[in-house]
């Protein structure tokens, strides 16, 4: 049961997906996995499992585990490069098996016109993640039915935009033809949402908050490093991060140890790791962190975020959802 | 049959040229051993031959693994473990194409041909030269060393994950077909 409070009445986002708010978990890398995915489900929001590196047969077991975990709702974020094409092909099959709700794709372009239609007929709701207007573009040229706005707020692997979301929301919703366009990039707190869906933003995606709480795969001292973190400690970086091609754009909280050579490769830590990974990577943050305080369970941000979300009286008159509505009339004639 | 390495599984090519370069340096390296107690030409020849063999599959193996993706690892090791696993099994390429290349080099500057059996043998294209041989010298035992360092670090992964982790690395590279 879900014992979280809202005036929120929904929207175009919430009723495609079947999610009661438009929360949405970032699909972290082996960080979001069952235990944090159904967390984030049961209390309303959008769980989406990290579906990078993960062998197939792994991959089938966490959305087997996520399903007994809970009843709700929840997505699956792919990256097709990662791998290789066997590797995602591969993955796919397991997605379009199992058919969770939602997939979500990132660095997906040479992948979309195909991938898309496909996880679109077997039924699942596609989701693209573009850090700019031209990649926004290209996703909704395939078919995705929802685009992720990226801000270079964004902590993990950014694609491959430098820009803020600011800027960045407004110019993909006058491009989305009326798709719900979710914003990510430092949101941490209601305020952040509060924010974001005033610019029109049909709901938010989630990440290193969501690192920081007890259903979250990450390593306790990850969870310890954002919660100290301040909101001026992160880093772009275009170097070195494990399994990607060199030059990816990244953020992470850099390690300054002077002496230690992994400082220079961008990664997460998980509970499985040693604890010599979470001391000496330069670990996936973003802009957001300085409002993280504490660990807490993911019940209690989702609780903390949909505070921010507008009541039904309110939706029907912030600008940046009569800009929405503007667009979708235009879209349609 | 599949030809190339993928992110899922070896390539069959790929499993049995990695025993045939095992097999043949474990043979130099015996040779090497049966020449410092009686040195004799034909064994020499011998090893010269394995050593070309070497050279030759290890340019297909080292294009090979550049060019290829490399399996998912077996289990869940961290991150560090596999990009070190990896840079170890392409450095190891790479040195088999060199270091076959600095002994002839060497021999090549002594003004020495590279007698094979049959009669055959890889010319000497090299000018004579003692200072360009003292330096391949130098530069073979230092490649040299890495390499073994290098060969007893990949023998301990080997090791490590059949014995201690008890997973699938290793017979994944004996053929077997693991499900990732």
């Amino acid at each position: 049961m879900n014992p979280i409070q809202s005036d929120f009445s929904g929207n175009l986002l919430t009723r495609l997906c079947g999610v009661q708010y438009p929360i949405f978990l970032g699909g972290m890398a082996a960080i979001s996995g069952p235990s944090l995915v159904a967390a984030v489900a049961n209390a309303g929001g959008m769980g989406v499992m990290g579906g990078l590196r993960l062998p197939p047969l792994t991959l089938r077991r966490w959305l087997q585990e996520t399903r007994a975990l809970t009843d709700q709702p929840f997505g699956v974020n792919l990256v097709p490069q990662f791998g290789g094409p066997e590797v995602f092909e591969a993955q796919f099959q397991v997605v379009l098996k199992e058919k969770p709700k939602l997939l979500s794709l990132f660095y997906a372009e040479a992948y979309a016109a195909d991938m898309i239609p496909r996880a679109k007929d077997a039924g699942m709701i596609v989701m693209v993640q573009a850090g700019s207007v031209a990649l926004a573009r290209k996703a909704i040229a395939a078919g995705a039915d929802i685009i992720i706005a990226q801000g270079s707020e964004s902590g993990g692997h950014l694609n491959r935009g430098t820009i803020s979301i600011l800027p960045l929301l407004p110019s993909i919703i006058a491009v989305a033809e009326g798709r719900p366009v979710l914003a990510a990039g430092g949101v941490t707190d209601r305020d952040d949402v509060r924010a974001l869906m005033s610019l029109g933003a049909s709901g938010v995606v989630v990440g290193t908050a969501f690192i920081a709480t007890d259903e979250s795969n990450a390593h306790p001292l990850y969870k310890q490093k954002i919660v100290a973190a301040t909101t001026d400690d992160t880093e772009y970086r275009t170097g070195y991060s494990f399994g990607w091609t060199y030059g990816t754009p990244h953020r992470v909280i850099p390690n300054r140890d002077k002496w230690n050579l992994l400082r220079l490769i961008g990664g997460g830590a998980r509970n499985i790791d040693k604890p010599r990974m979470a001391e000496k990577l330069s670990l996936y943050a973003g802009q957001g962190l300085g409002k993280i305080h504490r660990v807490m369970p993911a019940a209690e941000r989702m609780a903390e975020l949909v505070r921010g979300l507008p009541s039904a009286e309110l939706q029907t008159r912030w600008p940046g959802n009569v800009l929405l509505r503007q667009t979708d009339e235009r879209a349609h004639g | 049959m599949q030809r190339r390495d993928n992110g899922l599984r070896f390539s069959p090519i790929t499993v049995v040229l990695h025993w045939v370069v095992a097999l043949t340096l474990l043979a130099i390296f015996a040779l090497q051993l049966a020449m410092t107690q009686a040195p004799d030409e034909v064994v020499r020849q011998v090893q010269n031959l394995l050593g070309l063999i070497l050279f030759l599959v290890s340019i297909y193996r080292f294009w090979a693994r550049i060019t290829s993706y490399h399996p998912l690892p077996v289990g869940t090791p961290n991150p560090i473990e596999v990009i070190i696993s990896r840079s170890v099994a392409v450095a190891l390429a790479l040195a088999m194409v060199l270091l076959p290349i600095a002994v002839w080099a060497s021999r090549a500057a002594a003004g020495e041909a590279t007698a094979l059996p049959g009669g055959f043998s890889i010319p000497a294209l090299l000018p004579v030269n003692s200072t360009l041989k003292h330096l391949v010298d130098v530069l073979f035992d230092i490649g040299a060393s890495l390499f073994l360092a290098g060969l007893a670090l990949h023998l301990f992964g080997a090791l490590k994950n059949h014995f201690l982790l008890k997973n699938a690395t290793l017979k994944r590279m004996l053929g077997k077909h693991v499900e990732l």
